[in-house]
């Protein structure tokens, strides 16, 4: 049983139960230990209340398409009473006294939370190669590493040891694990999932979403996440959309734009044909594929850049004094952003709203942008450079750059897995107007349904 | 040219040695590229709100 959906029909039917499923999700967890998914399970916990649960189910309780499923969070979403590091040295001891707004939600759906998976340190890199916690290992291979901020949650739902896990996304924290670890990651419109009990990393650009295996089942947890929350001011208002998708669906008269520049001038030619394949499916399905030119994104990333390193040198300030206890990457971002001006942070924020009516205006033309999420596979733990096409480069910034644009606009945006190259997962990359998840969802659902996107199977994952 | 290593002694930040000229190479990165690239900008273009990026749609 490997999505929610199919879970939630067999405990309707009574093939199985909750405590049944929470015991094989635990057992995963044992079985890939060396993994290092995890920061904290709470197991007797997760048993208790998934036997509630199903108490709920058998007495005719039932709270929707959620219920009795075993999920996680990533360590930097408060849970009352249970430990919440985010990763950090700092944060080692902190045991919140309130849940966070996405853990609030999960549990009132039905959820059974099975623990708090392991991240970068703060949320801050794209390695999860956490020094205070262990490094989390790729799934597909332990040399390699998941991704990152949440490549716990990432590894987690690719090994089955969940069948979602939460994750956040500042510039790319959801959507790289997803494509590192081969399955699908959903960074929903900023504002659309409060970030109320969140440890912030970085005011603007932070973004709440799931990793998951189906669209559909995205969709049912943004559905249950989506929504205004007086908790957190940069919350919407507007109310949420139906996300779910239809079955069967249509992409018929879709405009999907495929960007004639930068996403696919720096990217393995593999990666870049099987983007430019779903593409070929998408018009097959009836969609139109339009040939766009984008925006600088070359610019839009470095001011994604300053905005990220400004912002998390503020949210840090308390701790700064404490400098033995960041780990030497994270505490390098955190010194650059302490030297940028005021003057610089004012002029990137400008050139974000330049940027965000530049997007505006090419969403006009498209419904959604088809991109590769990554330019390769996961690269190798350690990796200080890339070498792409003959060029080194630096790591993070290459395996940021098709995605860390998409936070300094808050655009939706969805990470599917389209195939393997060198016997590695790789992601491609839609996104949308602001608010329009359900789109972004429906063409992911749309291939899905005719097998062009699909989560490598969990037994290949060893 | 701005003088990285001064502001960084200034404001408390010390780096290892071996870090040092890499802070400083990214931050002379960022700094030239953001200067040209503002130069772009239309004269009366705002900045993004800092807490709401997004235009927010109307209450309902």
């Amino acid at each position: 049983m490997k999505t929610i959906q199919q879970a939630a029909q067999a405990l309707r039917t009574r093939q199985t139960t909750s405590e049944q499923l929470t015991q094989d999700c635990l057992r995963l967890i044992e079985r890939h230990r060396e993994v290092n998914a995890f920061i904290t399970v709470v197991e007797e916990r997760a048993l208790e209340q998934a036997r509630q649960l199903d108490a709920e189910l058998q007495r005719g309780l039932d709270r929707g398409p959620l219920h009795g499923i075993p999920i996680a969070l990533k360590d930097m979403f408060e849970t009352k009473g249970i430990r919440t590091t985010c990763g950090s040295r700092l944060f080692a001891d902190y045991v919140p006294n309130r849940d966070s707004a996405v853990a609030e939600k999960l549990s009132a759906a039905g959820c059974v939370l099975l623990g708090k998976t392991n991240l970068h340190e703060l949320a801050y890199g794209i390695t999860s190669s956490n020094p205070h916690f262990g490094f989390v290992h790729n799934p597909w291979n332990r040399e390699r590493i998941p991704g990152g901020s949440s490549g716990g949650s990432a590894a987690a739902v690719a090994l089955g040891m969940a069948f979602m896990a939460m994750g956040s996304d500042t510039g790319g924290s959801i959507r790289l694990p997803a494509a590192f670890c081969g399955v699908i990651g959903l960074k929903p419109t900023y504002g659309r999932v409060s970030r109320y009990g969140v440890l912030p990393l970085d005011f603007t650009l932070d973004h709440m979403g799931p990793l998951v295996r189906s669209c559909r089942d995205a969709a049912v947890v943004l559905q249950c996440l989506a929504g205004p929350d007086s908790r957190d001011h940069t919350s919407s208002q507007l109310p949420p959309d139906n996300y779910v998708p239809s079955q069967p669906v249509s992409v018929a008269g879709l405009r999907l734009g495929l960007p004639e520049n930068y996403y696919f001038d720096r990217v393995l030619p593999e990666i870049a044909a099987l983007v430019k394949g779903l593409a070929a499916r998408l018009e097959e399905l009836g969609a139109r594929v339009v040939p766009v030119r984008v925006p600088d994104i070359e610019s839009l990333n470095l001011v994604g850049r300053i905005i990220l390193l400004v912002e998390a040198a503020a949210a840090m300030e308390p701790f700064w004094h404490r400098r033995e206890e960041f780990g030497s990457d994270v505490l390098a971002l955190i010194d650059q952003g302490r030297l940028l001006s005021g003057t610089q942070y004012v002029q990137a924020q400008r050139c974000r709203r330049m940027f965000q009516l530049e997007f505006a205006k090419l969403l006009e033309s498209v419904d959604c942008l088809l991109t590769p999420t990554a330019p390769t596979p996961a690269p190798r733990i350690g990796s200080v450079t890339v070498v792409i096409q003959d060029e080194p480069e630096d790591t993070r910034l290459a395996m940021t750059r098709f995605v860390r644009g998409v936070n300094v606009l808050g655009l939706p945006a969805l990470s599917l897995p389209c195939g393997l190259v060198d016997g590695l997962p790789v992601g491609a990359q839609l996104m949308g107007r602001p608010f329009e998840e359900a789109l972004l969802l429906r063409v992911g659902a749309a291939l899905e349904d005719v097998g062009a996107v699909t989560v490598p199977p969990v037994a290949q994952a060893v | 040219m701005t003088d990285w290593k001064a502001i960084a002694q200034a404001r408390g930040v010390v780096w290892e040695e071996s870090l040092e000229a890499r802070q400083i190479a990214t931050l002379i990165t960022l700094e030239s590229t953001l200067s040209v690239l503002v130069q772009t900008l239309p004269f009366e273009l705002e900045p993004a709100p800092v807490f709401s990026p997004l235009v927010l749609p109307e209450e309902p």
